[in-house]
């Protein structure tokens, strides 16, 4: 069976998702100039300008439900991807807790999503065990191009 | 019927420029096509019985009704002392005035202006796009965003209190 590369990326509060080893592109060492977007969800109020590019930041463990962080040094983490065969990348970032790590996953690994978090079903496309526990493979789509 | 030429360079001119609101420290575009003036904060009579409108600005044979918001553009019951203009802006729902501490006059050829990521618009969203300006984000509001805003919450204190529901210019 064939290993895939993938990486797994840390979050506040205990929670770790994996990405395609393409999709994350950047983690910022210092938290860039943020603006924020009136009347936006609590969990994606802030924007930073990266690469000339207006980038959203989403705090996916404020979005499962773990209190908001209490700072602005927040780590960001700059992932890409691809709406549609044809179309143009797209960029968002998530506060991430620690640096990700480049892992090998294979089809033999597929689990079920946490059960402790239905959310999880919104804005994951797939599911690995990794070390006992469920590791969510992210739909960055779905996380950055709609409302949750 | 065609436009006149005057017509034509006018709303050119509207196209052209936006203007920026600054509420608590908070930046705001505006399109130059959506106001109607900016009018000195002198000049709205403040008076309780408009629901949330802290007053109303007579203009010619038209009443405004005037909120006055905060830089989280929600709807305050009184006026911070930084507050010295008020914009009426136009919507399709009729007009508003929105006091704000000032307002700037902003080229659009200095815009580069970009949609608002999906995962940061919704029901509640009120902005129309975000602005990129001197490397500075600045959300551009929708005025029939912010009506309909007003609107609804006039609504549901009317709902609660038995006050007047919203009023329009």
């Amino acid at each position: 069976m064939e290993d895939c590369k993938a990486w797994m990326v840390p979050l506040r509060g205990k929670h770790r998702v994996a990405v395609g080893e393409l999709e994350l592109v950047h983690v910022l060492p210092d938290p860039p100039e943020m603006f924020t977007v009136l009347k936006a969800p609590r969990h994606c109020r802030q924007v930073f300008l990266w690469e000339g590019h207006v980038l959203p930041i989403f705090d996916l463990s404020q979005w499962l439900g773990e209190d908001p962080r209490s700072d602005d040094n927040a780590h960001l983490g700059v992932f890409r991807y691809r709406p549609g065969p044809d179309e143009a990348l797209r960029y968002g970032s998530l506060i991430i807790e620690g640096a990700p790590r480049q892992i090998l996953v294979n089809d033999s690994q597929g689990c079920d999503l946490p059960a402790d978090q239905e959310s999880w079903r919104q804005v994951a496309s797939s599911c690995f065990d990794y070390g006992g526990r469920p590791v969510p493979v992210l739909n960055l789509q779905r996380v950055f191009d709609f409302a949750l | 019927m065609a436009k006149s030429a005057l017509q034509q360079i006018r709303e050119a001119d509207l196209h052209a420029r936006s203007a920026e609101l600054v509420v608590d420290g908070q930046s705001l575009l505006i399109g130059h096509i959506h106001i109607h003036s900016v009018e000195p904060i002198l000049d709205v009579r403040m008076e309780s019985g408009h629901g949330l409108a802290l007053g109303m600005l007579q203009l010619g044979d038209d009443q405004w009704p005037v909120y006055c918001l905060d830089g989280n553009l929600d709807i305050l019951g009184n006026v911070p002392a930084t507050r010295r203009a008020c914009v009426l802006l136009k919507s399709d729902h009729g007009g508003v005035g929105i006091l704000c501490d000032e307002v700037r006059v902003v080229d659009n050829t200095a815009l580069r202006v970009v949609p608002v990521p999906g995962c940061m618009s919704g029901r509640q969203s009120l902005m129309e796009s975000l602005a990129v300006i001197d490397g500075k984000v600045t959300c551009v509001l929708g005025t029939d965003r912010l009506s309909d805003m007003l609107q609804s919450a006039a609504n549901t204190e009317a709902a609660e209190t038995g006050a007047q529901p919203f009023e329009e210019g």
